[in-house]
């Protein structure tokens, strides 16, 4: 469903990012969203546009009932006058993983399969996307852009030593993925493309599992100063420094007066500060978006 | 008749804990049951946290060896903790990926039935 209204958005974590999928069975009792077949963290699409109405002063009931732009772009409820939303928000799929590095602190982590799927969802709307190449890659090997500062020929992610090569598709495709993620701010793209990492998927995939930040929390007795019975518990975040991307465009428009380019402009243009998911009030969610610019 | 890597994991699970806390005995059995959960309960998160080499040598130096024999047997591996430590330190990467996810699902299973079995005493 690509049309003239469709755009990016591109998602940079500030602090680990809680977007929780309920009660988990396994370790973690309270995991993260993530994709079915890919088992990679996401953010629904669904949580995005809730917390950008909120931004726009637009929640659910009165925010929205005043405003005819309002209105049109995230719908009324109602038996008589309800309208469904017109702006549409993908999922935001990870594009970098950010993991612990010994050289360069961290490294900006993505995949073959990664940058695939980033090109299927975004040739098209956004320019410069067709001219870039997957890189080719298999088993334990890392591709670097060749200013890369992760190491010389070995990258020491977490626990993982990997072989690592310095290549020129790499480099471009830093370039570009920085130019989406810090448009305005050239010292982070330049820290972006130093630490850009291609990895295989399967170790994309394990990193995706493993690399992610699990917090141990605790509720303390009154009573007596210490842990309360049953109160230990573990809750999954996706690591500050994440980047994640993905599209929104407006739909047809059911309030007469409004027009589709008005909404994309008026509710998703420029770089917002934003606080997505859960476990706020302990610092959790707190994004910088950046929709593509027109 | 097919079973699931996971109900695999669930039948060896629930006879490795359940042998553990039957052979709990003495004065000090509470204190027992009580390290062993607490231990148990937090083995997956230090596999995620630190890697399962170091989480395996950590569980060792604090007299976990308990909970690595419970790991062991509900991945079915055949040999002493000793072998099983020295396959995890000196596997290939890509081995080493799948050794950790599955470690990782079967001490869940192990904290799973744990946390079942093992009443909380005040």
């Amino acid at each position: 469903m690509k049309d003239k209204t469709s755009k990016s958005y591109w998602i940079h974590a500030l602090s680990p990012l809680h977007v929780g999928s309920g009660r988990g069975v396994g370790h973690i009792d309270l995991p993260i969203a993530r994709e079915k077949v890919t088992n990679w963290p996401y953010i629904p699409g669904s949580a995005l546009k809730g917390v950008i109405a909120d931004h726009h002063d637009a929640s659910a009931g009165k925010g929205r009932e005043d405003c005819a732009k309002k209105k049109a772009a995230f719908g009324t409820a109602g038996d008589d006058s309800s309208n469904a939303g017109a702006l549409v928000f993908s999922d935001a799929r990870i594009v970098c993983l950010p993991v612990q590095s010994l050289y360069g602190t961290f490294a900006w982590c993505t995949s073959p399969m990664v940058l695939r799927q980033l090109i299927r969802d975004l040739t098209g709307i956004v320019p410069g996307l067709e001219d870039l190449k997957v890189p080719s890659l298999s088993g334990e090997k890392a591709l670097a852009s060749k200013k890369t500062v992760l190491g010389d020929d070995t990258l020491y992610l977490q626990d993982l030593d990997v072989p690592m090569e310095g290549c020129d598709y790499v480099g471009k495709w830093a370039e570009f993925l920085a130019g989406q993620v810090f448009p305005e701010d050239e010292g982070w793209r330049g820290e972006f493309d130093k630490r850009f990492v291609v990895l295989s998927d399967e170790v994309f995939n394990y990193l995706s599992e493993m690399g992610t930040q699990v917090d141990a929390r605790i509720r303390i007795d009154p009573e007596n100063g210490v842990v309360a019975t049953g109160g230990l518990w573990y809750e999954e975040a996706l690591p500050a420094e994440a980047v994640l991307a993905g599209m929104v465009w407006c739909d047809k428009v059911t309030v007469k007066g409004v027009s589709e380019d008005e909404l994309v402009k008026g509710f998703c243009s420029g770089k917002l500060c934003l606080q997505v998911g859960g476990k706020a009030t302990v610092g959790r969610g707190r994004v910088s978006l950046s929709f593509q610019e027109e | 008749m097919t079973v699931t890597r996971e109900q695999c994991f669930a039948q060896r699970a629930f006879k490795a804990v359940s042998d553990r806390i039957d052979g709990f005995g003495g004065s000090d059995r509470d204190k027992k049951l009580k390290e062993y959960k607490s231990f148990v309960r937090s083995f997956p998160a230090l596999i995620q946290s630190c890697g399962l080499a170091q989480a395996l040598a950590f569980a060792i130096s604090k007299n976990h060896g308990d909970v690595v024999e419970d790991l062991m047997a509900t991945l079915d591996h055949q040999g002493n903790s000793q072998d099983f430590q020295e396959s995890v330190r000196t596997c290939q990467l890509r081995d080493y990926m799948r050794k950790s996810r599955e470690a990782m699902d079967a001490a869940g299973w192990v904290k799973r039935y744990a946390d079942g079995l093992i009443e909380d005493k005040e």
